[in-house]
């Protein structure tokens, strides 16, 4: 705060003799003395021209400025009035008021710049999100079309594949049925030359569907012993699995089992019947599904194309 | 004589007195600021309380001032009510836009902590 200062100096001196003198001096110092008030206006009033008042709210520090010019005026025409405390009094205030103005002045604009830059990010933000949004819907829809597209591809190769072999839905899922003489040779286990096609359409509709597993189950008629049957259905099997693995079936999705004469779907007393029984079952199994470890087939599929419920003869395979 | 003596002065003193017009004027903006800092909320800031309590004060003693004939006193009063009151309105209104400018920027703040949590 300004030191208090004084309209003049007093410079009365005590010289004897003149005492009654330098009292009545004296006295006239003390009225010049500058009222609290003034002193306090001086202070504010510097402060405000030299702070923030004076760059955001110069008028008010005019203002302030003009009401301490009247103030000292007063003060200097008429020292010990109450209108010169009055006037000083005033002048604290306008220049406290300049100092106020500013500060609202400037808590306006803070306000103001923030609430702006907080529109602005969550502007940003709300852009980012619709963005994030549209990008996954669009791969949920690409996602979509390529489940169809492959599904529509997978459904095309199995109707293909139902023009070289039986292919029918159960609840264990889409059964293909080879028969066994176009297969193999009588009484043998390698894959005939003439075979591969029908198989090549099957491993197109396994390619065309690679999270299912595969069950491949070779069966054989009655005829010869049932420990042969058993040997040879395996091994039939076991062919045909190699065949895939050989054509890029993961071999970790195909299990292999010999069934042998146990699951007949004709009667083993007419050669047709055998021929029949004879056959190479290549089970799709459900997505998610694992090759069942030697499970029996399930009740319920429903054959495809007029064929025969399973346990009954069938009339005829493709 | 003496009454003489006596009389002059006071007269003079009187004369004095009416010949200072009442500030009915500056009462009724006086009047006119107080209420305005009331009705700003001056009360419930505490640094803005003190000058309303002032202004309504000096505005008190004006009015009995002029009922007193004192007109010219009064007058200062009423200047000094007058100053109270504004700067009772500008703090109060002062303090409230900081608290909103207070709160903006703890939005910001908020928002910038959001999105450097999203993307770290």
């Amino acid at each position: 705060m300004r030191p208090v200062t004084q309209s003049f100096v007093c410079a009365a001196r005590p010289v004897r003799g003149v005492i009654p003198l330098a009292t009545i001096l004296l006295a006239a110092c003390a009225t010049t003395q500058p009222p609290v008030e003034l002193v306090q206006a001086r202070a504010e009033y510097q402060r405000a021209r030299t702070g923030p008042a004076n760059q955001v709210a110069p008028a008010q520090v005019h203002v302030a400025k003009e009401a301490l010019d009247v103030a000292e005026r007063r003060f200097a025409d008429d020292p010990g009035s109450p209108e010169a405390r009055d006037r000083a009094y005033i002048a604290l205030r306008r220049a406290q008021l300049a100092e106020a103005q500013a500060d609202l002045i400037i808590a306006e604009r803070d306000r103001n710049k923030a609430r702006a830059e907080a529109q602005e990010l969550q502007v940003q933000m709300g852009q980012k999100a619709q963005s994030e949004l549209n990008a996954a819907q669009q791969q949920i829809a690409q996602e979509r079309q390529a489940r169809l597209e492959a599904e529509r591809r997978a459904r095309e190769a199995l109707e293909d594949l139902a023009k070289l072999a039986t292919v029918r839905q159960e609840a264990r899922g889409t059964v293909i049925v080879l028969p066994g003489s176009v297969l193999f040779a009588s009484g043998q286990s390698t894959v005939l030359p003439g075979a591969q096609s029908r198989l090549d359409g099957v491993v197109a509709a396994l390619k065309l569907q690679p999270e299912r597993s595969v069950l491949i189950e070779g069966h054989t008629d009655s005829q010869g012993t049932r420990a042969f049957n058993m040997a040879l259905s395996q091994r039939r099997a076991d062919a045909v699995r190699s065949y895939f693995v050989a054509h890029a079936i993961a071999p970790e999705r195909i299990r292999s089992q010999g069934i042998g004469p146990d699951r007949p779907v004709a009667d083993n007393a007419t050669a047709e019947g055998r021929a029949n029984n004879r056959r190479v079952e290549i089970v799709i199994l459900p997505s998610g599904g694992a090759p069942p470890a030697g499970a029996p087939p399930q009740e319920g599929g429903s054959p495809q194309g007029g064929s025969p419920p399973r346990g009954t003869p069938r009339s005829k395979y493709k | 004589m003496k009454i003489i003596r006596i009389l002059v002065p006071v007269a003079a003193m009187l004369g004095a007195c009416a010949s200072y017009p009442a500030p009915t004027e500056r009462m009724a903006r006086s009047q006119s600021a107080v209420r305005a800092a009331e009705e700003v909320g001056g009360q419930s800031d505490p640094h803005a309380a003190l000058y309303l309590q002032l202004a309504q004060e000096e505005l008190a003693q004006a009015k009995q001032l002029m009922n007193d004939g004192d007109n010219r006193r009064a007058d200062y009063l009423l200047l000094r009510s007058d100053a109270d009151a504004e700067l009772a309105i500008a703090l109060t209104r002062s303090a409230a836009v900081r608290i909103e400018a207070d709160r903006a920027i703890a939005e910001v703040l908020a928002i910038r902590a959001q999105q450097k949590g999203q993307n770290p």
